[in-house]
Order: structure tokens, then C-alpha cells, then sequence
């Protein structure tokens, strides 16, 4: 019987896999026969799954494959998050998408990727750009909350993402609210979403990016920021159904523990990670400029900086980290 | 007791630190509670946190519909604290201008907090009459953005 759970079965182990494993090793634990796992392994080259035999070694998965339902099944043990995965070639943006099926019903913790996307968006309708070595999706959310509180979700995401990518390079920092970064370089963007009326959330989209590979023709030149990529950090390939499975696995942790204990232990973890905890930042709030430290992070996930004119909340804007005189 | 007087008294309950409320007029009476929502056995950090109120089955009240609100102006409130933007960009026209027709469910404007953007829709088709807070400024929770009148 050529089983599809099977095959799902032999493409997890391989994707996790650092080396070779072998078809006697695979024939033992799915108890069928070699011969089985050849066909198996057969019919996964043909959906695109990039396998090579190893003389005396086994099976390797030489390039990244990327495939929703062993995302999936990855993602079987997880309260929330992952339950439900779907993958689209290309999209206007993952956000629409998700808005679009949250609007129309689709359950909580489904998360929709997509390889391209002709209308990804940032902060303030800025363009993100994803390109194929990059991975972009949005999960849809319906916190019990009330619309006050959801923005400490965009906080929880920066912490999950933090730690889920600290695999690949231990010096990834938070710069508040949101973005990740490798020595000041952008790895990675959360864009959050709400449809909401006052006392009533109706659903939130979390969207992230996260520039796995350098694009091979280059950064695109209208990004005005200073980016960088994963693997320029990481020495051994990262596999992008590797890195999508960790960072559900984390968002699903700390989503559960917000619920449960709420901001407090997301709060201490984000502080932790902030880059600029404790020093001079300015940040650009659409009008002007305002400089101080930064002090603490408030209950609803402000910023609060201690400025000339006393303590300053900054619930919106753009935070740039001022040259400090360390070496 | 008519509709629009019952949303006043739910809008008075959300905007406010009462968890019920009950009036009674001659022979109905109405109670409006925040008890009957939802049920979260959590307590959250934030200060702010209340549950979605709900209406306790008194009376029944129907969801708002623009033919209830015809005449009567309309007040879009904030359902968050942020930052108010008029448009989607710093470089791209508002959503809505004074004086510009509406259609229920078209985009006013968006209220920024955390990166969290929250893209406030008309309730109702009607008309803007006024824009009350200017844009890139702080919002409060529940304050006053927009005046509609219902068409």
C-alpha cells in the first residue's frame, strides 16, 4: 500500500535529517520493506523533492523542499498555532489572504505562506519584498481580548521569532516594536493586523518575513534600510521547512503562555532581547523627533524613554538606536 | 425604549467602569451587562483589560442597520489607544475626506500601536461630516475620530 502518511513520514526524517539516512533504518520504522521506501522515495522526486542515494549510506534531501502538509504534521502536537497550514505559489500579500479567510470564517491558528508575493507590504503601505529564498506568511488569530490589549501580540512575535532564529545565529536583537536584527541589519519584519470595534476583536493577522538567502541578483536597491540574511550568519544550509517549523512551534509556545499568564513572562523575554534596553535611541513618531533612554517597556507594550522633559510613552514610530561610545 | 437609545446606553457601559446597567421606562426595562461575555479565566498585565460587553437577553436588540440611524449622526470612537493616520502612507491620499460619501465597510482610517494596525471601517453608508483628529496624533481609547451622518 503506498500510504501518503507514509511518504509524509519519509520526507519529515529526511528534512531533519543532517545526514544520510538509510532505507533499512526507514524500512524498520514505517515496518514495510525496502523495496516499499524506494517507491516512496520515487514518488517524492516526482512531486519535486530533490532526494539523492548515498552508495551504503541511505537518502539525503540535497535542496530545501517546502511542503505544507509536512509542515503540518510537524505541527500536530501544538495548541494553536500550525493546525491548519495551507501554501500558495504567489499572493498579492499573505495579510490580504488571511484577512480575506478570516473575514470569510477560517479557524484560528491557520497560517498561510506564499513563495511570492506582488503586493507584500510593511509599515505605513512600505513594500516588502520576497523573493525565493525568503519565507512569508501570516497567521490568523482570535485572541479572547479586547482590542487594547492585541498589540502585545506584535511584541510576543518579535520574542517567539527571536528565539525560534537564535538557532542560526546567537546575535539576532529585538529593535522595538518589532524587528529583528543581526548586528543592526533587518532579518526579518512583523506586520500585525486588526479588524476590530471597540470591546470586540474580530481577528488579527500576524504576518512575518524572513529573509532566509541573500536574493543571488542582489538586494533590490529602493529598500532604504540596511538588510541581511540568515544563512550569511549560519554555516550549514537552512532549510526553510526547518526554520518555518521552529518559528510555529515558538509562536504556538508563547502564544499558550500569553494566554495562560499573560504579558508579564513575554514582557521580561523581550526586554532581554531588546537592543536598546538602557540606551539614548530616537525615534521619529511622523512628525518629529523624540530622543531619551530606554527605560522599560510599559504593560500595553509601549515604549517608555526617560527624555529632557521627563518619561515620554511611544506607541508608534520609528526607533533608530543613537551611536553609543562602547568599543 | 427605541434602538438608538440602546445603543447609548451600551456605548455608556463600554466607555465606562459600570459592568451592568438596568433601566426600566414604564413597562420595559433593559439590562445591559458585560458579565454575560465570553468567560476568561485569565488575568491579563494590562490594567486596561476588560471583556467584550454583552447584552443581556432583556430585550432583544438587533444589530445596528443604517435605516435606524437615518437622520441621526453618527460617531466613530477609538477602539484602542495609537496613532491616528488618515492614510494608508505618508505619501498617498486619505482614505476620506470632510464632505466624502461613504460605504459600510469602506476604510476611514488606520490607528497605529506596536505595529498592531488597526484599519477602522464604516458601520454605515453615509456621509463624513466631520474629521476630528488630525493626522500622525495620538488617539485615546474611545475618543471621538469621525462624524457620519447616515445616508
Amino acid at each position: 500500500m503506498m500510504k501518503p502518511e507514509t511518504r509524509q513520514h519519509i520526507l519529515s526524517r529526511l528534512s531533519n535529517a543532517s545526514k544520510a539516512v538509510s532505507g533499512d533504518v526507514l524500512a524498520q520504522e514505517l515496518g514495510i520493506s525496502r523495496a516499499a521506501i524506494w517507491k516512496h522515495i520515487n514518488m517524492l522526486r516526482k512531486q519535486g523533492a530533490d532526494i539523492q542515494s548515498h552508495a551504503g549510506q541511505g537518502y539525503q534531501l540535497c535542496s530545501d523542499f517546502f511542503n505544507a502538509t509536512t509542515l503540518q504534521t510537524q505541527c500536530l502536537e501544538h495548541h494553536c498555532i500550525g493546525k491548519d497550514i495551507q501554501h500558495f505559489d504567489s499572493l498579492d500579500s499573505s495579510n490580504r489572504e488571511a484577512m480575506r479567510q478570516a473575514e470569510s470564517g477560517t479557524k484560528e491558528g491557520t497560517v498561510i505562506f506564499t513563495d511570492k508575493q506582488s503586493a507584500g507590504r510593511g509599515r505605513l503601505g512600505r513594500i516588502w519584498h520576497t523573493t525565493g529564498d525568503a519565507l512569508a506568511f501570516s497567521i490568523i488569530l482570535r485572541p479572547p481580548l479586547s482590542p487594547e490589549q492585541v498589540p502585545q501580540l506584535s511584541l510576543l512575535t518579535a520574542v517567539a521569532l527571536q528565539q525560534a532564529l537564535s538557532q542560526y545565529c546567537n546575535n539576532i536583537r529585538i529593535k522595538w516594536p518589532n524587528d529583528l536584527l543581526i548586528n543592526g541589519a533587518k532579518v526579518s519584519g512583523i506586520l500585525t493586523e486588526m479588524r476590530a470595534e471597540p470591546g470586540l476583536v474580530h481577528a488579527v493577522i500576524v504576518g512575518i518575513g524572513i529573509n532566509i538567502k541573500a536574493p543571488k541578483q542582489g538586494w533590490p536597491n529602493d529598500i532604504s534600510q540596511t538588510v541581511t540574511d540568515l544563512q550569511s550568519h549560519h554555516e550549514l544550509p537552512i532549510s526553510r521547512l526547518q526554520c518555518a517549523t521552529s518559528v510555529l512551534k515558538s509562536m504556538d509556545q508563547w502564544y499558550n503562555t500569553y494566554l495562560k499568564d499573560g504579558f508579564a513572562p513575554i514582557r521580561n523575554a523581550w526586554w532581554q532581547a531588546h537592543a536598546a534596553s538602557g540606551q539614548q535611541v530616537r525615534v521619529h513618531d511622523g512628525k518629529s523627533y523624540i530622543e531619551g533612554i530606554a527605560q522599560a517597556l510599559d504593560d500595553d507594550g509601549a515604549l517608555l524613554l526617560a527624555t529632557q522633559h521627563g518619561t515620554e510613552r511611544i506607541i508608534a514610530g520609528e526607533l533608530e538606536l543613537l551611536e553609543t561610545q562602547t568599543t | 425604549m427605541n434602538i438608538t437609545e440602546i445603543r447609548k446606553l451600551i456605548k455608556l457601559v463600554q466607555n465606562s467602569d459600570v459592568t451592568e446597567i438596568e433601566v426600566t421606562e414604564g413597562e420595559s426595562s433593559i439590562r445591559i451587562s458585560r458579565q454575560g461575555s465570553i468567560a476568561t479565566p485569565v488575568t491579563f498585565a494590562a490594567p486596561q483589560a476588560a471583556p467584550a460587553p454583552a447584552v443581556a437577553p432583556v430585550q432583544e436588540v438587533a444589530a445596528p442597520s443604517t435605516s435606524d440611524d437615518a437622520g441621526s449622526e453618527h460617531v466613530v470612537n477609538s477602539p484602542m489607544v495609537g496613532t491616528f493616520y488618515r492614510s494608508p502612507g505618508p505619501d498617498s491620499d486619505p482614505f476620506v475626506n470632510e464632505g466624502d460619501k461613504v460605504k459600510k465597510g469602506q476604510t476611514l482610517c488606520i490607528i497605529e500601536a506596536m505595529k498592531l494596525m488597526n484599519e477602522i471601517e464604516a458601520e454605515y453608508a453615509g456621509t463624513v461630516t466631520e474629521i476630528l483628529v488630525e493626522n500622525a496624533t495620538p488617539l485615546e481609547y474611545g475618543q471621538p475620530i469621525f462624524v457620519i451622518t447616515p445616508a
